[in-house]
């Protein structure tokens, strides 16, 4: 068998493989087009009540001036945190239009760029967690507490709300930072594939 | 981009996509899933499509890079992979479709055996690319794609028992 015979019975043997249910397709992908409007939207609606929550806070008369400090500390964090999470989705909105090569090559730059992101987010929420701490510090030493039955419940309260949520935090941008590694040399690999 | 334009597209060019994806995943749940990405991938790139490059070539390049990006973290080889509930084959009886789909299974998995660089060339040389094709959809020179599909051949003869 000579090699353009070979291409064209393995090219006969390719082709009669069966083809795929287009309706179904359609379906999925419609909903999957819904599922990605609607994170976004959502994302985008719970930082807006985050920042209308800081805000008020800030604008209330009643709060200290240290705490309307804080909020507006959290309300700038949290606001850094989305215009940096919609500039690190940019890319993924647009479809790929280049050869395989580029397009591995921007995955191995978004996936650098997630792991500064993650680092973000933990120094973001590490900086959270100091900014809360001094700010609440009068409140956080043993004379005042020791003496307040209703500022030790609500320590304790913060402390069992938060501190999941914290230690869950770290864990998550660890374990995320890790798992990219691990795609940054799986992707490296397969530009390699392609060089050769 | 209209929904009904779309839907042509896709019905255009069903045969393809399927192929495309078949040759990067090998689980049919996963592969259900790679083909709605590449689907999404369309939808998303065509309205970017002016005519320079023939329809097929551009569908076919969006639907390897989408490929490409699956296999990372994704890629499985699994020697038997079940075909998917949503794959349509009404032409053969039941013999001659078992016949040719031991044929296919073969050929499908020998070709995921290949490295990337090699299994994009082979796919749309089945396809039935011209080698110009081929080099403008994989933005590679036309020497390269000789030498690829050069060694893919021993490859794929070698895994499927042939003599190259």
């Amino acid at each position: 068998m000579n090699v353009q015979g070979d291409w064209i019975r393995w090219g006969e043997a390719w082709q009669q493989q069966p083809s795929v249910d287009i309706d179904w397709l359609r379906r999925r992908v419609s909903r999957k087009l819904w599922r990605m409007r609607l994170t976004v939207t959502l994302e985008l609606l719970l930082n807006a009540v985050a920042v209308w929550q800081t805000w008020r806070l800030i604008a209330h008369p009643g709060v200290e001036l240290r705490w309307k400090l804080w909020a507006a500390c959290a309300m700038l964090l949290v606001l850094t945190m989305q215009i940096l999470f919609l500039q690190a989705r940019r890319g993924t909105w647009r479809a790929s239009g280049n050869d395989p090569g580029d397009l591995l090559q921007l995955t191995a730059r978004r996936t650098i760029a997630g792991i500064r992101m993650a680092r973000v987010n933990a120094g973001g929420l590490a900086l959270l967690i100091v900014v809360t701490l001094l700010v609440a510090a009068p409140e956080l030493t043993p004379e005042h507490w020791q003496h307040d039955a209703r500022l030790r419940s609500l320590i304790l309260l913060q402390c069992a709300l938060n501190l999941p949520i914290v230690v869950l935090g770290f864990v998550g941008c660890a374990w995320y930072i890790r798992r990219q590694r691990g795609r940054l040399r799986d992707v490296q690999a397969l530009l390699r594939e392609c060089e050769d | 981009m209209r929904q009904g334009e779309f839907d042509a597209l896709l019905r255009a060019h069903a045969g393809l996509l399927s192929r495309i994806a078949a040759s990067y995943e090998a689980d049919a749940a996963l592969r259900d899933d790679l083909l709605q990405d590449i689907a999404l991938a369309l939808w998303q790139a065509l309205p970017r499509w002016r005519g320079e490059a023939p329809l097929k070539a551009f569908v076919a390049r969006i639907a390897h890079n989408r490929g490409a990006t699956h296999v990372i973290g994704q890629m499985r080889r699994s020697p038997v992979g079940a075909l998917s509930e949503h794959l349509v084959d009404l032409k053969h009886g039941p013999v001659e479709y078992a016949q040719l789909e031991q044929r296919r299974r073969c050929l499908q998995d020998a070709v995921r055996q290949l490295p990337l660089g090699l299994r994009q060339a082979v796919t749309l040389a089945l396809e039935g690319f011209s080698h110009a094709e081929i080099a403008e959809t994989l933005g590679i020179r036309m020497n390269s794609v000789a030498v690829r599909l050069n060694r893919a051949k021993g490859a794929l003869a070698a895994v499927l028992g042939e003599g190259a």
